[in-house]
């Protein structure tokens, strides 16, 4: 009898095992490649991490420090580890694309998010997430050309290279000629997407003797650099300020009026679109292959419906049910427009 | 020979100068001066600057660029007294952004701003201390160890603040912000920190001494200086140094951040390099450094000012270093 008792409780506990190694290899690993230490960046990782680690999953993150042979290191690491998926934030367009290829030669899909493949290799991410850059600039060109007509701009741009600053730039020229406003951009150069360089190169704009009334930066962090700069010169007032990316300093310059407009682009949001892009992978549902992160202009007027960046702020508006997210409802992007390398001063 | 010291005033006239054609010898002396060649390239550059837009001469800007360059001047007076002494520092960029991220917490988290500003001095001084300590005890390549240093500098910052900003709100803004007969505070310390790093390496012990070790550790040993302590000294007034940029620095942006500083290390050493320094050791001054970074300061001012893109910037900068290389390569083959 002790034997069958044995065998009945061994069998028993194996049934158990076996239940839950079941559910174990529903749950995906996923290894998330991280373009550099940046606080969008880490936003995107960090409620991605969260939204697939309550829904079961491991996620391992990996930081490419801005170093494309890093990017496609920690690529190549992920595949001969085996995980499940791969999402990749990447900072260089050709190596992300490289990375995307030996990804889906391995076999293993791989999502993009916050960046784009090169346009050869647009078809190559098994998903994509991204900003529409050109939208976000073409949207505060053409509010600068309606409200500020013949007015002169100064460009406080982003790191040049990546693509992003040249895609902004390429639709801010586009939103002003089609305002049709004759408003010029008279001085322009990178601030590096920092406050120290947005607060020396406004300096230097303010020195210069080109006259001109609108700055616009291309986020918040150098805005903040060209108000202090314009605070220290007595200026602050005297200028239509205008940045990218909708964080919430830029809410706070809006309601002091110090900042006319923004346009939104919140980390949270873009990566909650992307976890329920993997998430409709791995339940074999078709879902949009490519998709834009939601960017409405934000001004004074419609910051009560903005959406945060603090990760825990961004779950409390979801959880109230103001704020719905759902990537079937979202438009789906069928080619990539191609931006043009310029950094050109003005 | 052991105080080699490029200064505009390091030879004394003599009486036959003083009683003589003093001008003419003068002259001669001064344009056999090392930093003279720079001195002449930097006031070219202003003046074809100054034609192409007259407003790069407007007090505004002379202002707006000794302010810009002194958070860089400061460290490149340590980096100079560094690279005499035969060491570099790869690390101190990041070193200042840890340091500004921690002293920034700390402030949030309600201490005292001048705990807060002694803190943030003792970290940089006892960690370059410790880099001084590896390098001369262990007798490292300063290159290596400082690179080592700056991974782990980073990866500190980036693991207090996940790389975002710790805002100051409003506090600790009288070191970078505050002005006196409308010169901003951070000028007049660069300024008097430049001429009192002149005075020492020119008219003290200290100063003989770290040209003898930069030039060679042997004989400097012979001569009596204990050499490993001598460069822990240097580091440490390396750090101190550090600790007063990361002060200003943090103050003036009103931020602390683990990236804000990045990238010093390589300004600095190029501004030291163009002022007159050898990255050999024993050669340099802090008059050349002083024009050293003053011209990579107005190159990128003067280009932001007559709107010539950052491509062309870099070019520039680029240019500027590798002539005042050449130039100084021949000046000292004379």
């Amino acid at each position: 009898m002790k034997i069958y008792q044995k065998l009945f409780i061994g069998a028993g506990l194996g049934l158990v095992g076996l239940m839950g190694s079941t559910a174990i290899t529903l749950a995906e690993e996923i290894g998330y490649v991280l373009a550099g230490p940046d606080i969008y960046y880490a936003t995107e990782a960090e409620l991605f991490q969260k939204l697939a680690e309550d829904a079961g999953h491991t996620v391992t993150v990996a930081n490419s420090e801005y170093s494309p042979s890093k990017e496609l290191a920690n690529v190549e690491d992920f595949i001969a580890r085996g995980v499940d998926i791969i999402v990749l934030l990447s900072a260089n367009a050709e190596s992300g694309t490289q990375a995307a290829l030996r990804a889906k030669e391995a076999g293993i899909p791989i999502f993009f998010v916050a960046a784009l493949p090169s346009p050869a290799g647009y078809d190559i991410p098994t998903g994509i997430v991204s900003g529409d850059w050109i939208d976000m600039g073409k949207t505060v060109g053409e509010y600068v050309g309606k409200n500020h007509p013949g007015k002169n701009v100064a460009l406080l741009e982003g790191v040049y290279g990546q693509g992003i600053a040249e895609m902004i730039r390429k639709g801010f020229d586009t939103g002003i000629a089609n305002a049709n406003g004759g408003n010029e951009v008279v001085l322009a150069n990178s601030a590096g997407w920092n406050r120290k360089d947005g607060l020396a190169v406004t300096q230097d704009f303010l020195a210069s003797s080109k006259e001109f009334e609108v700055i616009y930066a291309m986020n918040e962090e150098m805005m903040a650099g060209a108000i202090q700069a314009l605070e220290e010169a007595g200026e602050l007032g005297n200028y239509a300020l205008f940045s990218g990316n909708g964080k919430e300093i830029g809410w706070s310059w809006m309601r002091d009026g110090i900042m006319e407009a923004t346009v939104a682009n919140p980390p949270t949001l873009e990566a909650d679109l992307n976890f329920q892009m993997v998430q409709a992978h791995i339940a074999g549902i078709d879902y949009p292959r490519h998709v834009y992160n939601i960017q409405p202009l934000l001004t004074v007027d419609n910051l009560d419906g903005a959406v945060p960046w603090v990760i825990d702020d961004y779950l409390a508006m979801k959880a109230s049910g103001k704020l719905v997210v759902d990537l079937f409802a979202q438009p789906e992007i069928k080619s990539m427009e191609v931006w043009e390398a310029s950094g050109s001063s003005n | 020979m052991l105080n080699k010291s490029n200064d505009l005033n390091e030879k004394q006239p003599s009486k036959n100068d003083q009683t003589g054609v003093i001008g003419a010898q003068q002259f001669r002396q001064f344009l056999r001066n090392r930093n003279t060649p720079l001195l002449i390239g930097l006031l070219i550059y202003i003046a074809i600057i100054a034609l192409i837009e007259p407003a790069f001469l407007s007090a505004y800007n002379i202002r707006n660029v000794m302010l810009q360059v002194s958070v860089a001047g400061i460290i490149t007076i340590g980096m100079t007294l560094m690279i005499i002494a035969g060491q570099i520092d790869l690390s101190v960029g990041f070193l200042v952004g840890l340091t500004a991220c921690i002293m920034a917490a700390l402030l949030k988290a309600g201490v005292p701003e001048i705990i807060v500003a002694f803190s943030g001095l003792f970290i940089c001084i006892s960690s370059q201390m410790v880099t001084g300590l590896v390098v001369a005890r262990l007798k490292l390549e300063p290159f290596i160890v400082t690179l080592g240093m700056m991974a782990i500098y980073r990866g500190i910052a980036l693991l207090l603040t996940r790389g975002a900003e710790i805002p100051l709100d409003r506090k600790f803004e009288f070191l970078g912000r505050s002005r006196f007969f409308e010169i901003p505070t951070p000028v007049f310390i660069f300024i008097g920190l430049m001429i009192l790093f002149a005075f020492i390496l020119s008219n003290t012990v200290f100063g003989k001494q770290l040209f003898a070790v930069g030039e060679n550790n042997e004989a400097a040993y012979l001569a009596g200086i204990n050499v490993s302590k001598f460069k822990i000294k240097v580091y440490a007034l390396h750090g101190l140094l550090a600790g007063i940029a990361a002060l200003i620095l943090m103050s003036r942006i009103g931020v602390g951040s683990p990236n804000m500083a990045s990238g010093l290390e390589l300004e600095t050493i190029a501004a030291a390099v163009v002022g007159g320094a050898a990255l050999a050791g024993g050669r340099g001054s802090i008059f050349g450094s002083f024009l050293g970074v003053v011209f990579l300061g107005i190159i990128s001012n003067s280009m932001n000012i007559i709107g010539v893109s950052t491509f062309w910037q870099y070019i520039m900068l680029g240019a500027v270093v590798i002539g005042a290389v050449i130039i100084g390569g021949l000046n000292k083959d004379k």
